[in-house]
């Protein structure tokens, strides 16, 4: 899960280091495919940078997902407790 | 295999930690004008200071290399932010250097005169100043990347 934003700007978090654990890809692999720097995807995975608007679209058409999928202004509940439950025990 | 075009937006920055790049920014910026300061003997400021000259060119001949790069849309935000600090570096710079000359007109009632060696020095440190401190301000500023994770 990305890391709140630093400084003034609104926390953003985001989806995108298990999406791309997921996929198996390098954070190259995905600069690639987005057409940024690879360091830039490790701010976003880590919450340091906030993506623009055309970013965040050309990355959940990468991985064809809405884009509220992969970001959110809330934090995400992990993806095993969505597909499972909460529930303990 | 080709390689796409975002693996080659590397700038000479990116290898580089920040503190490796904050102290040839200061030696950047601070060499050149202390080789004017400094004893000259056996013409050690001259050579000094063509050093840091040709020192100077270099980082300025990387930093247009860098700074005009294709850049994405977080590197832009970084350039930007750098030259908006250089903006206010240089304002305050200026305005320094009025408040002085004015406080000593106010002073003594006149302006304050300087031996050509003196201006010569000054404007040579100002030219290398604004040279190299777009970069040095962009190698301050940007952090270090984060590791593979």
């Amino acid at each position: 899960m990305g890391r709140a934003a630093q400084r003034s700007e609104p926390v953003l978090y985001n989806r995108l280091a298990v999406m791309r654990a997921e996929r198996g890809l390098s954070r190259q692999e995905l600069a690639d495919a987005l057409d940024v720097n690879y360091q830039t995807i490790g701010y976003l995975e880590r919450g340091e940078y906030n993506p623009s608007l055309d970013l965040a679209l050309r990355a959940a058409e990468y991985f064809a997902v809405p884009v509220e999928a992969i970001f959110s202004r809330k934090p995400f509940t992990p993806m095993s407790e969505q597909l499972y439950g909460g529930a303990r025990g | 295999m080709v390689r796409a075009w975002s693996s080659w937006r590397h700038t000479w920055l990116d290898g580089y930690p920040q503190r490796t790049r904050r102290t040839v920014a200061l030696v950047s910026l601070l060499a050149y004008p202390l080789s004017f300061v400094i004893p000259k003997p056996f013409g050690l400021a001259v050579l000094l200071a063509a050093a840091f000259g040709a020192i100077s060119l270099l980082v300025f001949l990387l930093g247009q290399r860098t700074l005009s790069r294709d850049l994405d849309e977080r590197q832009r935000l970084i350039r930007s932010r750098a030259w908006a600090i250089c903006y206010w570096i240089m304002s305050l710079l200026v305005l320094t250097g009025v408040v002085l000359v004015e406080s000593v007109f106010l002073v003594t009632d006149r302006l304050p005169t300087f031996d050509v060696r003196t201006v010569q020095a000054v404007a040579n440190s100002a030219v290398m100043f604004v040279f190299t401190l777009p970069l040095a301000t962009l190698a301050w500023i940007e952090p270090d990347p984060p590791g593979e994770g």
